[in-house]
């Protein structure tokens, strides 16, 4: 399973092809934790994609609207361009492995977001740039296992219990349910430590790609910390498998007008 | 007014003994007094400073007054300026100014998230009216109105490894918490107290920008001709139907002051007490001395029709004769001192204040303030250390049988 931010930009890659697929239910008995988490992999890993992102972040005072296109290759590179609005058009942000840059065209600065800066919502939504950056290598960092069946927006599926191996991940404990027919974490619930509820995830919109993909198109991401707020990110324009150039994840595409 | 004679003999009776007691209540009243006058002064020093910084009075929207903690930018005062300005034409407003103070993070080597710093946005006249800022600025200068300046505490600076004349990056949050960030020239840099040191002053629409908050401050600052009056102002602006939508609070009913100015109360009531019992030892032995050694005596006053108040009485007279002796040379001797520390002060270093809560404005150097209230307070704790201390043993000496005394 790639980065957050990889899964969001395969929801943005490749041509969609189908709706709501229709194909016989992928687990129709209980799986076993690795087939889930490799049903995952399957349909979130991608070479390289890019997307156009409506990011919209609501909160009990207001509604902001966020227009972006983004640039993912492997699971270690990702950039970012805001195109709307107009205070935020031009900034941009790049993740290479373990580092993220932001450029913010009003201060004509690139400047590397480290520290306290990690748990800030990006650009005020319920995903922080910590979000962005934490490795999904669920099988690597978590102990999964399979604790039965639920039902999501009428659909099956399978309820996954992820427990860290140690406390330095950011969520300690995630409970993901994974649809029993497109094998994708159609809601997932973010634990602290002490066991309270930090955020619900939740993807929808499943559409099928080029090689018989599924993949999310839509995902709602509600930070149970801040009253009344959540963030919706919807994906089109999603491409799999283009060539990019390596300037677009390098510090000189940042500052490029 | 023979009770009182017969005090004035007994204290002379055993000059040493009663010289070393009303020495002691000389300390003691000594003590309070510099004590006292150091409380008043250094408190009062800050208080000033402090006030100035954070209004006399102020006026915020009633919901970020009340979860002020979580920094809730979005309930905000529109149109400040607009609105600060109106604010400065009612009765007894002197000044007042919005402001908005917010956290960023300042560029160090194009790593934003390391070194993190209250950033103040307000006027230009707020800074240097208010603050006094001219006095503490050790390079540079205030806002020359030029463009995008920013003047920053040493403390920053030494952190940012950043001098007046370099860009400054600050990277902080709009008030929906989305990323932001401003750029401008360092003017100035200041150092004194924990607010002079720790700070970067911004002009307040450089900060709107940064916050996202268009013409809106968090805060609007009122200012009175003194902060002593600022109880009142705030009662008044509270009654005024233009200001009904919004929470107004004088200085002393908001955090950290509402409680430190309890605390400081405490501290004096604790000191005091400390004195009051030291000294009321002294007291009680010599008192206690005195009665056994006129035990005879008493019996002879007491077969004479000396009733047992009027002895406890003659007792406390003589130890308030002895008290207050001692008081009035303690009032000397703890005056000058506390007029020594009101002149030339004392010297804390930088390092100790401009480590203390930005919030507090402590200067370096801290004065003494003598005043009325401080002597007449501390001559009559050197009282009440007499009277205290010969309670007991003039009890004592009331409860003397005459028969039982003479024949002793």
């Amino acid at each position: 399973m790639r980065s957050l931010i990889t899964a969001l930009c395969l929801m943005l890659a490749a041509p969609a092809l189908a709706e709501e697929p229709a194909a016989a239910p992928r687990f129709a008995e209980q799986p076993t934790a690795e087939q889930l988490l490799s049903a995952l992999d399957d349909n979130l890993t991608f070479e390289s994609r890019t997307t156009t992102i409506k990011m919209t972040v609501v909160n009990p005072r207001r509604t902001r609207e966020f227009t972006m296109r983004t640039f993912a290759r492997g699971e270690d590179e990702a950039s970012i361009e805001y195109l709307s609005p107009t205070r935020d058009a031009g900034t941009k942000m790049l993740r290479r492995g373990d580092e993220l840059w932001m450029y913010i065209p009003n201060v004509e600065r690139t400047q590397k977001i480290s520290g306290h800066m990690l748990r800030q919502g990006m650009m005020g939504s319920d995903m922080s740039y910590e979000d962005m950056m934490a490795s999904t290598e669920w099988e690597e960092l978590y102990t999964a296992s399979v604790t039965g069946a639920d039902e999501v927006n009428g659909r099956k599926c399978w309820k996954v219990e992820l427990l860290a191996k140690d406390d330095t991940v950011t969520y300690p404990k995630r409970v993901s349910c994974v649809d029993a027919e497109t094998g994708i974490p159609t809601k997932q619930e973010l634990y602290a430590l002490s066991g309270m509820l930090l955020k619900t995830w939740t993807m929808e919109d499943v559409k099928i790609f080029e090689g018989g993909r599924r993949f999310p198109t839509k995902m709602t991401i509600s930070d149970k910390l801040k009253e009344g707020t959540y963030t919706t990110i919807e994906m089109s324009d999603i491409t799999f498998g283009v060539e990019l150039e390596d300037e677009i994840f390098s510090q000189r595409w940042l500052e490029r007008r | 007014m023979l009770l009182l004679r017969l005090a004035v003999r007994n204290a002379r009776r055993n000059v040493t003994r009663s010289a070393l007691t009303a020495f002691t209540v000389m300390l003691g009243t000594a003590l309070v007094c510099v004590f006292l006058s150091w409380i008043e002064g250094v408190f009062g020093t800050t208080l000033l400073g402090s006030t100035n910084a954070i209004g006399h009075v102020r006026v915020v929207d009633p919901d970020f007054a009340q979860r002020e903690q979580l920094q809730p930018m979005y309930e905000n005062v529109p149109d400040a300026l607009a609105f600060a300005e109106k604010l400065s034409s009612k009765p007894g407003v002197v000044a007042a100014f919005p402001k908005i103070m917010t956290g960023a993070t300042v560029e160090v080597d194009g790593t934003i998230g390391d070194v993190f710093a209250p950033v103040a946005g307000a006027p230009a006249a707020y800074f240097s009216d208010r603050l006094d800022a001219g006095k503490s600025l050790v390079d540079g200068t205030l806002f020359t109105g030029k463009g995008k300046e920013f003047v920053i505490g040493v403390k920053v600076a030494e952190k940012a490894k950043a001098k007046v004349g370099d860009e400054l990056v600050l990277t902080g949050v709009t008030q929906d918490g989305a990323t932001s960030a401003i750029i401008g020239t360092i003017v100035g840099i200041t150092s004194g107290d924990a607010l002079t040191s720790q700070q970067i002053w911004a002009p307040l629409d450089e900060i709107q920008y940064l916050t996202d908050l268009g013409d809106a401050s968090t805060e609007v600052l009122v200012f009175a001709d003194d902060y002593e009056n600022g109880s009142d102002l705030a009662a008044s602006l509270r009654a005024d139907p233009d200001l009904a939508e919004y929470t107004v609070q004088a200085w002393d009913e908001r955090e950290p002051f509402n409680g430190l100015m309890q605390t400081v109360q405490v501290m004096k009531v604790i000191m005091n007490g400390i004195m009051v019992f030291i000294a009321s030892l002294a007291i009680w032995n010599t008192m206690t001395m005195s009665v056994l050694e006129r035990t005879s005596e008493i019996g002879v006053l007491r077969a004479m029709g000396l009733t047992r108040g009027r002895t406890v009485l003659l007792f406390l007279y003589e130890a308030v004769l002895i008290g207050a002796m001692g008081g009035v040379a303690g009032l000397f001797l703890g005056g000058g001192l506390a007029y020594y520390l009101e002149v030339h002060g004392v010297e804390l270093g930088e390092e100790v204040t401009q480590n203390m809560d930005a919030n507090m404005a402590m200067s370096s150097h801290v004065y003494g303030d003598v005043n009325a209230e401080v002597l007449i307070t501390a001559f009559f704790v050197g009282l009440l250390m007499a009277a205290v201390g010969s309670l007991v043993p003039a009890i004592r000496a009331s409860r003397v049988e005459p028969v039982v005394a003479m024949r002793a």
